[in-house]
């Protein structure tokens, strides 16, 4: 045995690392949710990611208001509550964190200010990494389209181009205004202090005919035949796939690694589609 | 709070082990190669020193503070806690200079009722392949349409329906596979045979009986055709004066004749904005921020609506960018001083203080990691306290210093080089720095 080999032994039999407590959170995209394990990811997709924990109960699926600005208390502060509670809890320092959509700019904001609550250095602290699916870290297209030719009047308030402070946030041109000065682990700002790794979805198929239309859910692929129009080619009928691989390090895209070389839809992308959640049960 | 650095190898394959040992291992041995080098520096005594001049590409608030009435208390337990964190650096230095926003568009919107409507309206088009969507407003009688209703004029064509369209989402379907739409939106991809040109939208006027607005946005991915808009920086003070300018470009012959738009504040509020059309295809404007009303939960945006003409006729477009409005709440006062402390070396930082609020100091020394330093500050002169791991270092400079006011979500100061220490401190002292700590 050389020493270097040695060395690595011992690092490894002496490292805290062995000691791992592994927990998984799962973590929603826009919009306001109590029931995410149900209306959002499905039992199916959960039960079967969190197969893979060696205790398959040290999961917690995250029910927060993100509708909000991504900093808002109900946003980044609910999320940091949520597992704040989950660590602590359940003793986890091995956590992996699957977002999907919105929620991984929600997690950037906690990776990304470290001083903003008393809880988020803990949380960077658990944090393995993050699996970020579909992340709208550079913002939609679609967003802009609803925001452009907004109307407010004062005594009405929003009656034209308004859904939710996070859609508005999500505008590309305002993702590019926070990713450039408030988040990290954009192309040319600092690394994120822990790893943000993308799943990129690059089409949609629908077509009545074709099973993979079907997966997830037909009518949410429907419309989203036509908000490809919006987008660039490469997109998930929400997101393009640049905005998804916009942040962090990009771990795959769909045809790289789901069953058949299928493309996963926006939709689909939190579903156990084509293989999806083996992968997520695998990486834990 | 230290935290150890993770890995920073960008590849991660399917099917590789996952487990944090290999982590652990990795930074365990970083954080002991740093710790080596950063005892191996000289220390230095501790002294007094001064912020580098803030230069291009920075931003700083200057003239008078103020005292914003806005009623913000700590959270309990959350925000009301002073907190200090060491990032170690991972992966490569990079620029922390601000970039001007820039954003460019294809597309434009109208505002129409529905006696317009009926009437028709008219859609100038650069390109075949536009998408058009048709939303109603809230609360003034307008209602989803069925693309039934829509018919699409343009020379010899006479479009009803769904031969109007190339691909329609409506209602429950498009607000499902996107929730960003609304249930009362109707959109539609413009058959192949509308082109460019003007086109003519026309609503039968038995679904639009019960009145009311509606929003056409009108989208051309395919249209070389597009407006840029440029600020001159990304941060602005209340107040201060504020320049934009911008083009239609992407084809021959474009000419800007008509400029419209506004300065749109996080809460919707509309200000008119005097824009300037110049040298056929530029616009731009230099306006005055207004004094009050910086609400930083959010950003402004300064919009043009651009009306023009192209070789294919009428061209519209609007575009606009996205900037930060700042109160002058606090600012870094000039003055700081290093020196060694038991866990390694600090930087104390003045800030003085006018509305009381959560504030944080963040530098960065590079290749090595960046402090951050947060507490809630009252009114006055204040100071917040950066703790670096390791010996203080003969000679470097703090990059990326900020200033946040975490309460508003504002950034007061940023800067790409901060403060030097060691000889480097002599190469350039803030001028108009006041009385040290």
């Amino acid at each position: 045995m050389t020493a270097r080999s040695l060395i690595g032994l011992l690092a490894l039999l002496f490292s805290p690392a062995l000691l791992a407590n592994t927990g998984v959170a799962f973590v929603h995209g826009t919009g306001s949710q109590t029931d995410a394990a149900n209306d959002y990811w499905t039992g199916d997709m959960i039960s079967s990611v969190t197969a893979g924990l060696d205790d398959p109960g040290r999961y917690v699926v995250v029910n927060c208001d993100f509708d909000q600005y991504m900093w808002d208390a109900d946003a980044a502060g609910c999320l940091a509550g949520q597992l704040h509670d989950f660590i602590t809890q359940h003793g986890i320092n091995d956590l992996v964190v699957i977002t999907h959509s919105n929620g991984g700019n929600v997690m950037r904001w906690i990776l990304s200010n470290p001083t903003w609550d008393g809880r988020y250095p803990a949380i960077i602290d658990a944090t393995r990494w993050v699996n970020a699916l579909a992340p709208s870290s550079l913002g939609t297209p679609l967003a802009n389209a609803v925001m452009e030719g907004n109307v407010f009047e004062s005594s009405l308030g929003w009656l034209l181009g308004y859904k939710t402070d996070a859609v508005r946030m999500q505008q590309t041109h305002w993702m590019s205004h926070y990713n450039d000065n408030w988040l990290l682990g954009t192309d040319g700002r600092p690394a994120l202090p822990r790893g943000f790794w993308s799943v990129v979805g690059s089409n949609v198929r629908v077509a009545v005919w074709s099973g993979n239309s079907y997966c997830g859910g037909y009518h949410y692929n429907v419309g989203l035949a036509i908000t490809q129009s919006w987008l660039e080619s490469c997109a998930d009928g929400f997101l393009e796939c640049s905005s998804q691989s916009g942040a962090g390090s990009v771990w795959f895209q769909d045809t790289w690694a789901m069953d058949n070389g299928y493309v996963l839809s926006h939709n689909q992308s939190r579903r156990p589609c084509f293989g999806l959640d083996r992968i997520l049960r695998n990486d834990l | 709070m230290i935290f150890e650095a993770g890995p920073a190898g960008p590849v991660r394959h399917l099917g590789e082990p996952n487990s944090r040992i290999h982590e652990g291992v990795f930074m365990s041995f970083r954080l002991i190669l740093l710790m080596m080098v950063l005892a191996l520096a000289l220390p230095v005594m501790a002294d007094e020193a001064r912020l580098m001049p803030v230069g291009d590409g920075d931003f700083a608030v200057s003239g008078n503070l103020s005292q914003v009435r806005d009623d913000v208390r700590p959270a309990a337990g959350v925000q009301g806690e002073p907190a200090s964190v060491f990032m170690p650096a991972r992966g490569e230095s990079v620029s922390t200079a601000l970039s001007a926003p820039e954003n460019d568009s294809r597309s434009y919107s109208l505002t129409v009722t529905a006696r317009e409507l009926s009437a028709g309206v008219s859609l100038p088009l650069s390109a075949s392949g536009a998408v058009l969507r048709i939303v109603p407003e809230a609360g003034g009688g307008a209602r989803l349409l069925q693309v039934d209703d829509v018919m699409i004029r343009q020379g010899a064509w006479d479009l009803q329906g769904r031969a109007a369209a190339r691909d329609l989402a409506r209602g429950e379907e498009l607000s499902q596979a996107a929730p960003v739409f609304g249930a009362d939106t109707l959109a539609m991809r413009l058959s192949d045979r509308v082109g460019a040109g003007e086109a003519v939208l026309q609503v039968r006027e038995a679904a639009l009986l019960r009145g009311g607005r509606y929003q056409l946005h009108v989208f051309e991915p395919e249209s070389p055709v597009r407006a840029r808009l440029s600020a001159e920086r990304p941060i602005a003070a209340l107040g201060q004066e504020f320049a934009a300018g911008g083009q239609l470009m992407g084809a021959a012959g474009l000419a800007v004749e008509r400029v419209q738009g506004d300065l749109i504040s996080p809460d919707g509020r509309r200000i008119p904005v005097d824009w300037e059309a110049a040298d056929g295809e530029d616009f731009g404007t230099r306006l005055a921020l207004p004094r009050t009303g910086a609400n930083s939960r959010g950003l402004w945006e300064l919009e043009a609506r651009l009306e023009g003409a192209g070789p294919q006729g009428p061209v519209r477009r609007d575009v606009r960018v996205a900037f930060e409005m700042v109160a002058p709440t606090a600012r870094l006062n000039g003055a700081a001083a290093v020196a060694p402390s038991a866990e390694g070396w600090t930087v104390r930082v003045a800030v003085d203080v006018a509305s009381p609020g959560r504030y944080e100091v963040r530098a960065t020394l590079p290749d090595v990691g960046t402090a951050h330093a947060a507490s809630w500050l009252e009114p006055g002169r204040q100071e917040l306290v950066l703790q670096f791991p390791g010996s203080l270092p003969r000679q470097a400079v703090l990059e990326d210093l900020r200033l946040v006011d975490q309460s508003r979500v504002a950034l007061l100061h940023v800067q790409q080089e901060g403060l030097a220490i060691g000889n480097q401190r002599d190469r350039d002292i803030l001028p108009e720095a006041r009385a040290g700590l």
